[in-house]
């Protein structure tokens, strides 16, 4: 049922086709305008031959390769420059720079510079006989553009991170003056582009000092006046101190209850007068103790305790800036000497060099395009259409 | 005089590729609709396998293009070189017609395969050019080029075996299991000959259908990676097998005929 719905369906789909086919009819020329479509493809192939073998101008081709490069930080295992690439992260890097580069190289901008020292208008201007070759003499901007793009290839190689430019030209010096002006563009684009990220990290270092300055300013103000407030040198060592004496005092207290416990094992009457004393020393030394812990915790007291913390807080809050205009300033000195260095270095493999030949490749590939072109639609059609014949 | 036998040819060509295409079209459970879906079938599975199993590996081209590439040229390869070693059967002859050389059936046989495999993957780079909004055939001349190489190797082929087959029988049995199995896994259909290691590709590279495949993924995308690849070898094994087998038909015009009536792989 299925299979029926869908041979049905593709049936009449055929069958609409044909239709079209069949009106496209009614709109074909006078009889004496005609031409059959095997004259027609003949005709086409002969002036595509004609046009790509004789009437087209010839064209120059200049490749070059190179990888973007950057020096590994010493101590780390620098790959060999023939070693296995695949994978590794200067390739990969080399890639992702390659890729930014071929719209970078196909922009406006580089267009517009190139353009101008190249005197591209001159160079590519269109001449007798081939008129279709090169720049318009009145061509826009947009299409200046799309011709500039067509004269410039830029593939970065998926497996090596290698980066492949060939450009195009008329003549032999137009091609390899545009690839050496298109190298130039990318060393350009890839140091400035590295510096103004470093120039761009400078800044915000410079400004993160400052922060941390004024940060550690503060919190130094802060800590003088917390001790001038309470007249203390350090709140920490002194709360120390009172903890070392409550413990010595209470050191003192064990030793004096053992004695009073021992003098009223000795004495049968507990208010003799060694005892007395011994008990009076105990009694004077817990209030003491209570004393000192209060003057510790109590807030009517020293709250050394509080203090203690507090002081911590400004002291922690000092160190701390300390260390971040420490940090700072030292991303403020990599970063100075990063936005002066050269950060990433083009490699090249092959220079660019004059062609002493012209370009065949092209009039094969127009040739080839064409005829293929005729096969693939005489294929498909005649195919197609010899399916409809049998609806 | 010559160029009315080459006419002549041509016509009877072009009728019997006709009346082939009916008959495919009867087989064919989903008439002529399936002739296109078919192939396409397989290629769509294993992508929906691939994007089932997350498989991403170093991709040099749109993957369906590149899949739909290696089957559709590997199964047209197939069929044309499988049909020609099978000879031209009972059914297929046309023994009260003298003109209508058994050639000429192999050969229409052959057209129609190149029409069905090439308008599925017309439809296929259609399809990728549509999604992907621009054209993503960057060299056309040579992508039809290698196509059509591809189509005469595998018509050559199969004619050569067949005649050398006739005197020795296992070299057709041979040539039947080497392209139906040995030349399936490595044409590249399931790898990019730039990925393979380095001692494995020499041993693969002797295959001129691999050459082809990647030679017309390159000619798709001009940054696909072909290490190794050589037109020349595909146009030498192209000329070299038809050339042969030509020669060798002059006088084993006969051996074209097949034995036993076989079902199509």
């Amino acid at each position: 049922m299925i299979l029926k719905f869908v041979r049905q369906s593709g049936l009449r789909a055929l069958s609409a086709l044909g239709e079209r086919f069949r009106s496209a009819k009614a709109l074909r020329l006078p009889a004496r305008w005609t031409i059959s479509p095997v004259s027609a493809t003949a005709l086409l192939v002969v002036v595509t031959a004609v046009y790509a073998f004789g009437l087209g101008r010839a064209r120059f081709k200049v490749t070059s390769d190179f990888l973007i490069r950057q020096p590994l930080p010493p101590g780390m295992l620098a790959p060999a420059v023939l070693g296995p690439l695949t994978g590794s992260p200067s390739m990969l890097g080399s890639l992702e720079d390659g890729r930014y580069l071929a719209f970078y190289l196909h922009s406006p901008e580089v267009m517009r510079r190139v353009f101008l020292r190249l005197l591209a208008e001159r160079r590519y201007a269109r001449r007798l006989p081939d008129l279709v070759a090169g720049l318009p003499a009145d061509a826009n901007r947009d299409q200046q553009l799309a011709f500039f793009r067509s004269q410039v290839q830029v593939w970065p190689q998926d497996l090596s991170g290698v980066i492949q430019l060939t450009t195009t030209g008329l003549d032999a010096q137009t091609a390899l003056q545009l690839n050496q002006l298109l190298l130039q563009e990318a060393r350009v684009f890839v140091n400035d582009m590295n510096q103004a990220i470093s120039r761009d990290q400078l800044g915000f270092a410079q400004q993160e000092v400052q922060r941390s300055r004024q940060r550690l300013d503060q919190a130094t103000a802060k800590l003088d006046a917390f001790k001038s407030r309470y007249g203390q040198l350090d709140p920490i060592q002194e709360s120390a101190a009172t903890s070392g004496l409550i413990t010595a005092l209470e050191a003192s207290l064990v030793n004096l209850q053992v004695e009073e416990a021992r003098l009223k094992r000795q004495f049968r009457d507990p208010q003799a007068p060694e005892v007395l004393v011994v008990t009076d020393q105990v009694q004077e030394l817990q209030k003491q103790i209570q004393k000192e812990r209060d003057s510790v915790v109590s807030p009517g007291g020293k709250s050394l305790n509080n203090r203690a913390t507090e002081a911590t807080k400004l002291q922690n809050e000092v160190i701390f800036a300390t260390e971040n205009l420490k940090a700072s300033m030292l991303a403020v000195e990599n970063s100075r000497m990063e936005s002066q260095r050269q950060l990433k270095f083009l490699v090249m493999l092959s220079d660019p060099q004059a062609p002493e030949v012209q370009d065949w490749n092209w009039r094969f590939q127009v040739f080839l395009g064409v005829v293929g072109g005729a096969i693939v639609i005489w294929g498909v059609a005649s195919f197609l259409l010899g399916i409809r014949s049998r609806v | 005089m010559i160029l009315d036998s080459i006419r002549l040819h041509i016509g009877i060509v072009r009728a019997l590729a006709f009346r082939d295409q009916g008959e495919r079209i009867r087989k064919s459970p989903l008439g002529a609709v399936g002739l296109l879906v078919e192939p396409l079938v397989l290629v769509g599975v294993l992508l929906a396998l691939r994007m089932l199993l997350r498989i991403q590996d170093l991709q040099f081209m749109n993957p369906a293009l590149w899949m739909a590439s290696g089957f559709i040229i590997f199964y047209m390869f197939s069929k044309i070189a499988i049909k020609a070693i099978t000879g031209v059967s009972r059914s297929q002859r046309f023994s009260d017609l003298r003109r209508i050389l058994p050639l000429d059936v192999l050969i229409a046989g052959a057209v129609v395969e190149v029409q069905i495999y090439g308008t599925c993957l017309f439809f296929v780079i259609l399809a990728v050019s549509l999604f992907e909004w621009q054209f993503v055939v960057a060299d056309p001349g040579a992508a039809v080029l290698m196509f059509l190489l591809v189509a005469v190797t595998s018509l050559g082929v199969g004619l050569t075996s067949l005649i050398v087959g006739h005197r020795f029988k296992v070299v057709k049995i041979v040539v039947d299991v080497v392209i139906k199995q040995l030349l399936f896994w490595t044409s590249g259909l399931f790898f990019t000959v730039a990925l393979v290691p380095d001692y494995v590709r020499p041993f693969l590279l002797w295959n001129p259908l691999l050459h082809g495949i990647e030679l017309f993924r390159h000619a798709m995308q001009p940054t696909y990676p072909i290490p190794g690849i050589s037109l020349s070898y595909v146009l030498i094994w192209a000329f070299v097998s038809l050339g042969f087998s030509m020669l060798a038909y002059g006088n084993n015009e006969q051996l074209l005929s097949a034995e036993e009536p076989r079902d199509e792989p």
